[in-house]
């Protein structure tokens, strides 16, 4: 017996190792992870603790910031014309310009000036109704276009003044979709001048400083009194001369006088009048005006000084709440009010949601970082409704932004401000009106998800 | 020389044991075959022992075996073989598939995991002693719902998951008072963790909010029994046992974690202090044998859930019965003067009305068993495996499941602290 027990022992202990190494190995490999759902228990969980609650009654305060001039140089884009609105007033535009001659050349002694021209393309930006022929018309600058002491900068309001008497005219039907040149035939006497001080290679045609000091520039305009609309043209103005060398045959050639920048003095003036007007309230100097004064709406065309901004005065209140722990998403849709946009004075395609204070200085745009952790500025995301105007709206994710304003305890003054992207900010007058809270025919939404826990 | 090679071998066991219980310990985070009615109450309580009487429908308050360590009445413990020591572990393979009022379609599930490891030994003549781990209860379901967004008339998605369960680590002791009677006393720790979390998310899916509600629940819990053997003639003999375990209550202590969808930690506390109590549970059985190879087993247990007066949306907790019975045939051999057995082929049946009534209608459960084991002519070890085929529920219930389970218990036997002399 003794013997047998012995044996047993002896086989025993060893498969008693590997039996049960692998039979705990194979438990922990055949458990797989898929657990079937199955649709009972709803009724027996106590959903009271943890919740997301959705708060839309904060004030999301609105309010127009006006100021008296916008910086305009260096656009890269050349506007001209004037439109009537009714809201924004009477806006004319005019753009100035330099331009500079060609590397020189020897011409054939026979060369002889032929005509002068403008050529420029729309960009495709307009605001007004194109359906109406335009006049345009072409100065030449009486002074260059030079910096009061110690600025680097042209606003909307700058003027320079002109020689009366136009260089140019050109009455013509501009198909704002359509890039085709337009030519502007130019005094001829002014060619045959430019063209003999290109060909005797005189000193004015040496640099593209002597010349800007002898030409000065040029400003591209719409004729006072054509109210229809203002156009954008590309700032790769070239004006041409026209000249022919006599060989066997007349052959035709041409020098182009290019637009020229580096000096940063390419700008826009955009004036209105807004007598009469709602916006007439915003004479005077740089101001901020809450919605309730003026209608229950804000106003934004940034080159005419209007940007609307949004506070968050109550935001704090969140904290009073008991069951309050985080705001979990915050999101503001912006309506533009019913009818007050249409083809002839679109929306902005895309607005920046810039944070700033109470200086109203510009910030960097919001940002929104997808789950994947993509990085990309928000547009706003315009949707739009052109059949009832109903659901027409920007639309922002500010739960990062909100995250950071509640933490501030004290008076906190800070608000995002709406504008368009720089270059179009500067080179479209594309512009909203944006309803508050209180406007019923499209207004703000502030919508704000909290972490709710059982306090 | 032979004694400190015993010892040497004794070491081994308890590091062995201790691998394993950090097994089991894990499993109960592995299993994931759910079990919907799992979220009432304190998770699905667990009626198998997982032992030598899970072929006879887990039917053994009157059941007493030398071999093996029956917990089904601490009692028998009592008889466990002289100089013995034993280990025990099962495992089980379950597979489901839930039809009822509320399930289209073909639903399945299943797992396997390691349920029991017990040890016992034979302390003196009249006292054998027991200790190991098994479940006490579970909890796995998982389901998606919806959650009023609160500020709206509106939904969010949800999805609940249930996890966790109660273990028992239990010492049991058996104890022959007079040459017939025994008695026995299990006096388990129940601890563990009941899950639920919940998956929170916004209608864009962009942030959610993630809550872990975790209820820890531990006691201690006595479970006392007898057993008292009547021998009726040379081929007949009976075993009458009766268990019984005092209203228990349980610590429960709530706690609540929430984080965001990156991870952060909102919040995290205990939200309540309470209890969960466990009623008084009696058992009754019999056994009877013939010639020491054939057995006929009846058990009755009973536990009084109603004059606890738990009750919730829909559901209450009610007195729970569970009736079974179960065959054993055991072909045994003669080593000089000891019995040894080489097989055995069991069966058994039962019908378990449940502690749950939802929609006023008690949750009942029925099967049938079937077993066999054999033990190793060539080595220490014994295996038993039992088949389960069962139903919850009916056609009119909220979920029915119909589930096959197969239980395997690997039992070793092996000769300890002998002192050199009280060999057979």
């Amino acid at each position: 017996m003794q013997q047998l027990i012995f044996n047993m022992k002896k086989i025993g202990i060893n498969y008693y190792k590997y039996y049960l190494l692998f039979l705990i190995l194979s438990a922990v490999v055949l458990v797989s992870c898929d657990k079937t759902k199955i649709q009972f228990g709803q009724d027996y969980v106590d959903n009271s603790y943890s919740n997301i609650i959705l708060v839309d009654t904060l004030t999301a305060q609105l309010s127009t910031v006006y100021s008296d001039s916008v910086s305009t140089t260096a656009s890269g884009s050349l506007l001209a014309g004037n439109y009537n609105d009714n809201v924004f007033g009477k806006l004319s535009a005019k753009s100035f310009f330099e331009i500079v001659p060609p590397a020189l050349t020897d011409l054939a002694t026979n060369a002889a000036f032929d005509s002068l021209e403008l050529i420029i393309r729309p960009d495709k930006s307009y605001y007004g109704d194109t359906t109406f022929n335009s006049q345009l018309s072409v100065y030449q600058l009486s002074n260059p276009l030079a910096f009061p002491l110690y600025q680097s900068q042209f606003y909307n309001t700058t003027d320079f003044s002109v020689d009366p008497n136009a260089l140019g005219n050109v009455n013509t039907l501009i198909y704002p979709n359509n890039t085709d040149s337009i030519s502007i035939r130019l005094s001829d006497a002014v060619g045959k001048n430019l063209f003999d001080l290109y060909k005797t290679k005189d000193y004015i045609m040496q640099s593209s400083s002597n010349f800007i000091n002898y030409f000065r520039g040029l400003q591209l305009s719409a004729t006072a009194g054509n109210m229809h609309a203002i156009y954008g043209f590309r700032d790769s103005v070239v004006m041409r001369l026209h000249y022919h060398e006599i060989n066997v045959f007349n052959e035709s050639k041409y020098i182009d006088f290019v637009f020229y920048n580096n000096d940063n003095t390419q700008f826009n003036e955009v004036k209105a009048d807004r007598s009469g007007t709602p916006l007439s309230v915003f004479n005077g100097p740089n101001k901020e005006v809450v919605s309730t004064i003026t209608n229950n709406v804000a106003y934004l065309q940034n080159l005419t000084g209007f940007v609307p901004k949004i506070k968050f005065p109550t935001l704090r209140s969140l904290l009073l709440r008991p069951d309050f722990v985080k705001i979990l998403k915050a999101e503001l849709v912006i309506r533009p009010v019913k009818n007050s946009y249409n083809s002839i004075t679109p929306l902005p395609p895309v607005l920046y949601a810039v944070p700033t204070d109470q200086s109203n200085t510009l910030g960097s745009p919001l940002n929104y970082v997808s789950t994947a952790g993509i990085v990309t500025t928000q547009t706003g995301s315009l949707v739009t409704d052109p059949v009832y105007d109903e659901n027409t709206e920007y639309y922002y994710d500010i739960t990062s932004y909100l995250q950071q304003q509640i933490l501030i305890s004290t008076n906190n003054q800070n608000g995002l401000l709406f504008v368009p992207p720089t270059p179009a900010s500067l080179s479209t007058l594309n512009r909203v009106i944006i309803g508050d809270q209180k406007n019923t025919q499209g207004g703000l939404q502030l919508k704000i998800y909290y972490v709710s826990i059982n306090p | 020389m032979y004694l400190s090679t015993h010892n040497f071998f004794i070491k081994k066991h308890y590091i062995f044991a201790a691998v394993i219980l950090l097994f089991v310990s894990v499993k109960t985070i592995a299993q994931n075959v759910s079990s919907p009615y799992s979220i009432i109450g304190i998770g699905d309580i667990e009626n198998s022992y997982f032992n030598r009487t899970s072929g006879m429908a887990n039917t053994g308050i009157a059941y007493r075996n030398s071999q093996y360590i029956i917990l089904n009445n601490p009692a028998s413990l009592s008889v466990v073989q002289s100089q013995l020591f034993l280990v025990e572990l099962s495992s089980r393979a379950k597979f489901v598939t839930y039809s009822g009022k509320g399930i289209t379609g073909n639903l399945t599930g299943k797992d396997f995991s390691v349920e029991r490891l017990s040890l016992g030994i034979r302390v003196n003549k009249w006292w054998g002693s027991s200790v190991g781990l098994m479940p006490f209860s579970t909890s796995n379901y998982s389901f998606s719902g919806t959650k009023s967004l609160q500020g709206t008339s509106s939904t969010l998605p949800v999805e609940y998951d249930g996890t966790g369960g109660v273990n028992r680590y239990y010492f049991a002791n058996g104890f022959r008072i007079t040459k017939n009677l025994s008695a026995g006393i299990n006096t388990s720790f129940l601890g563990g963790s009941l899950i639920q979390q919940d998956s929170l998310l916004t209608s864009d899916l962009s942030s959610g909010l993630f809550t872990t509600k975790n209820i820890y629940i531990r006691n201690w819990y006595l479970e006392y029994g007898l057993q008292y053997h009547i021998p009726i003639s040379k081929k007949w003999e009976a075993d009458i046992g009766a268990t019984y375990a005092h209203k228990t209550g349980l610590k429960a202590e709530y706690s609540a974690l929430v984080k965001d969808e990156r991870g952060d930690t909102l919040s995290n506390r205990v939200t309540k202090n309470d209890y969960f109590t466990l009623p008084n549970s009696t058992g009754f059985g019999i056994s009877v044998t013939k010639d020491k190879k054939l057995s006929f087993l009846a058990d009755y247990r009973f536990q009084d859930w109603t004059s606890l007066n738990i009750k919730g949306i829909n559901y209450s907790l009610v007195n729970s019965s569970r009736y079974s019975a179960g065959i054993e045939y055991s072909k045994k051999k003669q080593y000089a003067n000891i019995l040894y057995e080489t097989f055995n082929l069991q069966a058994g049946v039962f019908y378990h009305k449940s502690y749950l009534k939802i929609n006023n209608e008690q949750l009942d459960d029925r099967g049938f068993t079937l077993g066999a084991g054999v033990n190793s002519k060539r080595s220490l070890f014994g295996y038993n495996i039992a088949f389960e085929y069962g139903i919850r529920g009916t056609q009119f219930s909220p979920v029915k499941e119909n589930y096959t389970g197969l239980t395997i218990s690997i039992s070793y036997k092996d000769f300890w602290n002998t002192k050199g002399k009280k060999y057979f």
